[in-house]
């Protein structure tokens, strides 16, 4: 099924451009009544004059520009490489400081007496500047810091993700 | 390798490269794109083998692979179901610029993208076997009897289209 003893022969005939007018005449006439072989004299013959008139088709890039971009290529993947560590501990450390806050949070909305806090808007009929007036001295820098650190907790979040992205 | 070195290799496997690429994708313009991507992704690559005859060896297997996840990416799974005239074809525009217009363009129109991998690399660039299998992945064994099938197909559609064209 796959080709007979003189296979061999006649393929090293065929790559060494031997075949047909150098090669010995037993081998020729064995071709000529053997289907296999003439398939295979056929096939070769053909596809190598195809190999040879592709071969000066095309006009080929310089090789400059490919080793370039062989060498662009690989600073990109050693730069993303190194990265890598990086955005992990980005992702780490945002993962941390938005638990942290809502931790915090969940700390601070306990300890104010909000009853109290928009009791003091109610009584002042709604003026912020006369509630804050009556407020402790303590509460409105507390207030103040809570909201710088929330903003800046959320612009931080922000910025990671669209940096990432 | 430094950029010497590889400019030699270059001028001396490229020209089959595309000749391999062309011949089995049936498209000229496919062809360069694959060509390019394929040195760049040799030169890209951490090791590299020793050896002139391995790095062709290696460059024509990244080449089979880019065709082969070309044609996976169509809708149909595997290159070896699709149909022949599903694929791009030799028999086109792009005859010409692959170099020649004769009766193996009509033939390899006809022919699986598997089978013209096979007989290019078997018959054009005289690899043997084991080389083969090394481009295509493809276990040893069974590399002789499919390109035994594919030789008696291509010289049956060869001696078709002399015959038609006799007549």
């Amino acid at each position: 099924m796959t080709g007979c003893a003189f296979e061999k022969d006649l393929s090293l005939a065929l790559h060494e451009g031997r075949w047909p007018a150098a090669c010995d005449p037993a081998l020729q006439a064995h071709v000529a009544a053997c289907a296999s072989c003439s398939d295979l004299a056929l096939v070769t013959t053909t596809l190598q004059r195809a190999r040879a008139a592709a071969s000066q088709a095309p006009a080929l890039p310089p090789p400059g520009v490919l080793w370039w971009r062989a060498q662009v290529r690989r600073r990109n993947t050693a730069a993303e490489r190194m990265s890598r560590p990086i955005v992990f501990t980005e992702v780490v450390a945002l993962a941390a400081t938005l638990v942290a806050l809502a931790l915090a949070s969940y700390r601070f909305f306990d300890w104010i007496d909000w009853t109290s806090l928009s009791g003091r808007f109610v009584a002042a009929n709604f003026d912020i500047t006369a509630a804050v007036a009556t407020m402790p001295t303590w509460m409105l820098p507390t207030l103040a810091i809570a909201a710088v650190v929330f903003f800046a907790a959320a612009g931080f979040a922000v910025y990671s993700l669209a940096h990432n992205e | 390798m430094d950029d010497e070195a590889f400019a030699a290799f270059y001028q001396r496997t490229a020209r089959p490269l595309w000749a391999y690429l062309a011949r089995v994708s049936g498209n000229a313009t496919l062809a360069d794109d694959f060509l390019q991507e394929s040195f760049v992704r040799f030169l890209s690559a951490a090791t590299r083998p020793d050896g002139e005859v391995a790095c062709r060896h290696y460059l024509f297997a990244i080449a089979t692979n880019l065709m082969r996840d070309h044609w996976r990416r169509a809708p149909v799974a595997a290159i070896d179901d699709l149909p022949p005239a599903a694929l791009p074809s030799t028999d086109g525009p792009d005859a010409a610029a692959i170099g020649d217009a004769t009766l193996l363009s009509s033939a390899f129109a006809r022919m699986k993208p598997r089978e013209r991998q096979l007989l290019w690399l078997a018959h054009a660039e005289g690899h043997t076997h084991r080389e083969i299998a090394k481009i295509t992945g493809l276990a040893s064994p069974s590399i002789r009897i499919m390109l035994f099938r594919a030789r008696r197909k291509l010289a049956r559609l060869l001696r078709q289209r002399v015959t038609r064209e006799d007549a």
